[in-house]
């Protein structure tokens, strides 16, 4: 049992090592850090999630889906990885907040908190009406697309932007990490990005 | 006269149980069976389904070690409501699927379901499935092969 815990890691570096080693990590960062609108979401605890909410920390917004079964869970338990990482190299209380947008709610709302329980209890799940996710995906240069094949069609799929989005302490949007990416090498660039912050922050 | 009768049953005896043994080797690799015959499956995996989660992926490498094109056009399960063949593409940083119809293998051509690429999109699973948990496959191939195997259920976490 308990040499399978690692498993999604191991079993990628098994099978398929490309994914691995070339790492696209601060594939971008942007000149000028974009502000993000205003917007009005919920966390998985049921408690309000807006702009203030990304103040005063580095956070790392993953946009996807509950019924994603390949793509989320791969980046969500890579995620999860870094997370782990980064808590040893910057400390736990610099270390980039996880938080994944819930872009299909009908689906994703009733069990988003145990769904993130899986991957790591401390991810931020947030999710609520159209309207408001759509104002932070559009803030965030990123997409969504819901496809249903017919009204009734329940296993719907929906397409997302891959990136991880990096948000600095004063919630803008600074640069984004395309897949795939290595735990390791994008721990190691997070952890010297939210350190450097750290420091011009104590400066006079 | 007696000894002739004899000989001549002999003989069809053995015409008739060489042609079954002739039936069973033809056969044998279009038959309901376990992988090996006319294709090789490898690290045959899924990863554990997180709480809520009504889809999964198997993920898997498959052979064909036969001397002529395999063509696989469906796959199912008794765990699983529904699986489709699907694949993952990322283009232009936008992640989305599609189905794919078949998979046609080359003689000694390898094809791998992978994270992020072809997998096996099972939906709605009879019930929770947990590490160390199997889950039994059939592939079905155009000319009317089916292959069983057994992905096994692995954690989808990282190291804790």
């Amino acid at each position: 049992m308990k040499i399978f815990i690692p498993a999604l890691v191991l079993c990628m570096l098994t099978l398929s090592p490309s994914a691995l080693v070339h790492a696209n990590v601060g594939d971008k960062e942007f000149s000028n850090s974009k502000k993000i609108s205003t917007f009005s979401l919920t966390d998985q605890n049921g408690n309000s999630f807006t702009l203030k909410q990304l103040q005063g920390h580095w956070s790392l917004i993953y946009i996807g889906y509950t019924s994603c079964p390949d793509i989320c869970p791969m980046t969500l338990a890579n995620l999860a990885a870094v997370s782990k990482e980064l808590n040893k190299l910057a400390g736990v209380d610099l270390a980039p907040k996880v938080i994944f947008l819930a872009v299909d709610p009908n689906r994703d709302t009733a069990h988003l908190k145990q769904y993130l329980n899986y991957f790591d209890p401390n991810y931020i799940g947030i999710s609520g009406d159209k309207h408001e996710i759509d104002t932070l995906v559009r803030s965030l240069d990123a997409f969504y697309r819901i496809t249903k094949k017919s009204p009734d069609d329940k296993d719907y799929e929906v397409s997302h932007s891959s990136t991880v989005y990096i948000i600095n302490p004063d919630a803008e949007l600074f640069g984004q990490i395309n897949p795939p990416f290595n735990p390791q090498t994008t721990a190691q660039y997070l952890a010297a990005l939210v350190s450097e912050g750290a420091q011009n922050d104590r400066q006079p | 006269m007696t000894g002739n009768r004899d000989k001549s049953q002999i003989f069809i005896r053995g015409l008739a149980i060489f042609g079954v043994f002739i039936l069973l080797a033809i056969s044998a690799g279009e038959l309901p069976g376990p992988a090996g015959k006319l294709v090789k499956i490898d690290k045959a995996w899924s990863p554990e389904t997180p709480p809520g989660m009504t889809m999964s992926a198997g993920y898997f490498s498959i052979t064909n070690i036969s001397d002529h094109k395999m063509d696989i056009v469906a796959a199912e399960s008794p765990l699983f409501a529904s699986i489709k063949i699907h694949k993952s593409t990322i283009e232009n940083g936008v992640s989305s699927m599609h189905m794919v119809k078949d998979i046609v293998i080359a003689p000694r051509e390898t094809i791998v379901f992978e994270p992020g690429a072809l997998h096996l999109m099972m939906m709605r699973p009879t019930h929770a499935l947990h590490a160390d948990d199997s889950i039994p496959v059939t592939l079905d191939f155009a000319d009317g092969t089916r292959v069983n195997f057994d992905l096994s259920v692995v954690a989808n976490k990282a190291p804790s």
